[in-house]
């Protein structure tokens, strides 16, 4: 029985999607069987971050529905094998049952080493659906106030359901900011919140241009490495996060922090 | 001030303000619960009930409850 992970954060557009969808892929690049589930129905893009929206032909309200089987549904990745996806549709959704949602959950389960949820923003009925059927909980923020504090409120409301895990990926981190002591970084974050931190990532144009061509990040980006290190924790409990500072300090980091 | 430190301030202060103004209907469950339990134990004057619930400046809840109670009921009695 595989772990299922809810990728969740309150707040919409902090990359939520783009850091479930680059953490599947390093965890299925490092061997296991991942399972992707888009949760957010009417307004889903995991497929488009992954670069396989021509591949979708079934859903998971396809699968409700009956229309297909689960397997069916299934999208798996062109470049990695141990990774497929379970997508979303844009419309005709809205009355997902947690029930169902729950045993689909459950069958991937069985067929997978990891399950990520990849939790729709809000704190509403399609945040809970999300969060009922996962064990552990990543919440990601970026070091800005409003995400922050929306972290805090969902890690309240996680509260309730008593999971195994819940920790913080703090994304976007502006590591010439935070030298300067201009922007908030990864300890601020975790002191405010009270959270552990599972990873940090940093803001990088590499995604930007990953996202607008439909793939994932390229792997000797520092995005992509950092995500590597928190799939490295989320599998087997590795302390060390990416640090998103190291590039701008030293002389060269003098240079790299007044060129930007 | 860096923009850091003012940060951090501003989540800080208002995460405070988020937790402080969210009691009111835990407080409410949180008496009726705390009843129902004691209950089990003691004979409760249900009046004497009080509950509060105040925020350390860490943002830790400091949980105070006070309950008269007349006498422990039967069922810790030996033999």
């Amino acid at each position: 029985m595989g772990r299922c992970i809810v990728v969740t954060s309150g707040k919409g557009g902090v990359g939520k999607s783009t850091i479930t969808a680059t953490l599947g892929m390093a965890m299925a690049e490092a061997g296991a069987k991942v399972t992707l589930v888009d949760a957010d129905v009417g307004l889903n893009n995991l497929d488009l971050v992954l670069g396989v929206e021509g591949a979708v032909s079934y859903d998971l309200v396809d699968v409700e529905k009956g229309r297909c089987r689960l397997t069916e549904a299934l999208v798996t990745h062109p470049f990695c094998e141990n990774l497929s996806l379970l997508s979303s549709r844009a419309l005709g959704g809205a009355n997902l049952s947690q029930r169902t949602f729950a045993a689909v959950i459950a069958a991937l389960r069985r067929g997978s080493d990891y399950v990520l949820i990849d939790c729709p923003a809000g704190i509403d009925e399609g945040f809970h659906r999300a969060v009922s059927s996962a064990d552990e909980a990543l919440i990601v923020t970026t070091p800005v106030p409003a995400s922050v504090r929306d972290a805090d409120k969902v890690s309240d409301l996680l509260a309730a359901y008593r999971l195994r895990r819940v920790e913080a990926v703090v994304n976007r981190v502006r590591g010439d900011l935070v030298r300067k002591g201009e922007a908030l970084g990864v300890s601020e974050v975790k002191s405010a919140l009270r959270l552990p931190v599972a990873g940090s990532v940093p803001e990088d144009d590499e995604v930007l241009f990953a996202a607008t061509v439909g793939r994932i990040s390229d792997r000797e980006s520092r995005h992509y490495r950092a995500v590597c290190m928190l799939a490295s924790h989320v599998m087997m409990g590795t302390e060390q996060i990416f640090d998103c500072t190291a590039r701008y300090r030293g002389i060269f980091g003098f240079f790299r922090k007044i060129a930007r | 001030m860096k923009g850091a430190k003012v940060g951090l301030e501003r989540i800080k202060k208002t995460l405070l303000r988020d937790k402080a103004g969210s009691q009111e209907e835990i407080l409410a469950v949180l008496k009726s619960d705390v009843c129902e339990l004691l209950d089990c134990y003691f004979e409760v004057d249900p009046h004497s009930l009080r509950a509060e619930i105040d925020v350390d400046e860490y943002g830790s809840y400091k949980i105070s409850v006070f309950a008269r109670g007349f006498r422990v009921r039967g069922a810790f009695k030996s033999g």
